[in-house]
């Protein structure tokens, strides 16, 4: 049955009467006897420059894109772009991420930026620091240094007025401030200032930091063991009566 | 191993440099096949044959920037041919039919001369694909490697949908046939009623 097909199939063949065959010939050799649409040559000419300038264009815009998003933080338009060139060059040096992080971070603390921005990076690159294997010690040099520079800055921005003795007792209404983060920022820190024990509870005497971490242990929240070190002096110890939190 | 040469060979550097004796020597090699081809898929001897002279007329524009040897020179035919083919059935589809109690002039359609008109029907029922791979196949008498290169596919595929097609064929064939006999026997004793 199937070569009973193939067989009718291959008598549809069919031929070009010479008459039509002459017609096409002189056709054709009309069509030859016209010069050629586009010659290939300046067809090429034509194509190359193009296809060239688009792929400098190109590699040009992406390196730009890359280097401009070198600087940005979280939150900003670039940073994604970063977070791409990042990922590839982490295939290289599995320490770029927190390099990057700790940048961000330095970055925020120049920029005096907002307390929240500057908690939430540190924890940020902590959490980088921490996925680096072996823990780089250069890395993590520079996080406690990007840290004390967090404290530094904390003492600057705080009036003469307010500096604290360090060896004061630390002392506590045990006010009930709700607070959003582990170190909520002060609402309106110069009321705090003026009154000396301020919204917070604790007294105007102790660094704002301090101050905030005081705030959050009464409030039952965790606050980074940096933070525990640097404020230790202030915080309230288990058994003195000053807070009900642990 | 080397390559079977393909009688197309010799003229490829001819038409690049669009010579009238290599366009003439290729049309000789390859125009009843060509036309034969369109017209399995067109089943119009007339619109056929338009399409093998449409095929030439394109290649001796784009002959200078022909590549490959003479088996790309004949692929480029048939995909020529092929996509001239397509925007004929496209062309007749968008194309309202007019019911007409004329009859159309001789020659308007050479369906009348076509041979084998059962066949024919039931080629038109399949799809373009099915009905170019057989027709190159079986018409033309392509091997699987030219059919492969003029349709865009691997010899591999070629075979399968080859199968696959004929398959489809016999089915609509024996439908046609059928039909055809039915047609001929109701005929047949209205004329004897008549008497």
């Amino acid at each position: 049955m199937s070569v009973d097909i193939r067989d009718r199939l291959a008598d549809l063949h069919i031929e070009i009467t010479p008459e039509t065959a002459t017609r096409h010939r002189a056709a054709i050799k009309a069509e030859l006897k016209s010069p050629s649409p586009i010659p290939v040559r300046h067809m090429r000419r034509r194509r190359r420059p193009t296809l060239i300038l688009a792929i400098v264009a190109l590699v040009v815009l992406t390196a730009a894109g890359a280097l401009a998003a070198e600087t940005a933080v979280h939150g900003e338009p670039l940073f994604p772009v970063k977070q791409v060139t990042e990922w590839a060059r982490t295939w290289v040096d599995p320490t770029v991420p927190a390099d990057h992080r700790i940048e961000e971070l330095e970055s925020l603390i120049d920029r005096r930026a907002n307390q929240d921005a500057i908690t939430d990076q540190l924890r940020r690159a902590e959490d980088a620091v921490a996925d680096v294997a072996d823990n780089d010690a250069v890395l993590v040099d520079r996080l406690n240094r990007a840290r004390d520079r967090i404290v530094d800055v904390e003492v600057e921005d705080t009036p003469v007025s307010d500096q604290p003795a360090r060896d004061d007792p630390p002392q506590s209404d045990g006010s009930d401030r709700p607070s959003d983060s582990t170190l909520p920022p002060p609402e309106n820190p110069s009321e705090g200032d003026e009154e000396g024990d301020g919204d917070l509870g604790v007294p105007a005497a102790i660094p704002p930091l301090c101050r905030r971490a005081v705030a959050s242990i009464e409030h039952g929240e965790t606050i980074p063991r940096w933070v525990l070190r640097e404020c230790r002096d202030y915080l309230p110890r288990p058994g003195d009566g000053t807070s009900d939190s642990p | 191993m080397t390559r079977a040469r393909d009688a197309l060979d010799e003229y490829v550097d001819g038409v690049r440099s669009r010579s009238e004796e290599a366009f003439s020597a290729v049309y000789a090699l390859t125009a009843n096949s060509l036309a034969s081809y369109a017209n399995g898929m067109l089943r119009d001897r007339l619109a056929a044959e338009d399409t093998v002279q449409q095929a030439f007329l394109e290649l001796a524009r784009a002959a200078p920037n022909l590549r490959g040897d003479g088996r790309s020179l004949r692929a480029w035919l048939y995909r020529s041919v092929r996509y001239s083919c397509l925007d004929e059935i496209r062309r007749r589809e968008r194309r309202p039919e007019i019911v007409t109690d004329q009859v159309p002039d001789a020659g308007y359609r050479d369906e009348i001369d076509l041979p084998d008109p059962a066949l024919q029907a039931a080629l038109l029922a399949l799809s373009e694909r099915q009905r170019s791979l057989l027709v190159l196949r079986h018409v033309v008498g392509l091997s699987g490697t030219q059919v492969a290169k003029a349709i865009g596919t691997n010899r591999t595929a070629v075979y399968a949908a080859t199968a696959r097609a004929e398959r489809r064929l016999r089915q609509l064939l024996e439908g046609v046939e059928s039909e055809h006999v039915a047609t001929s026997v109701s005929v047949e004793r209205e004329v004897l009623d008549e008497r």
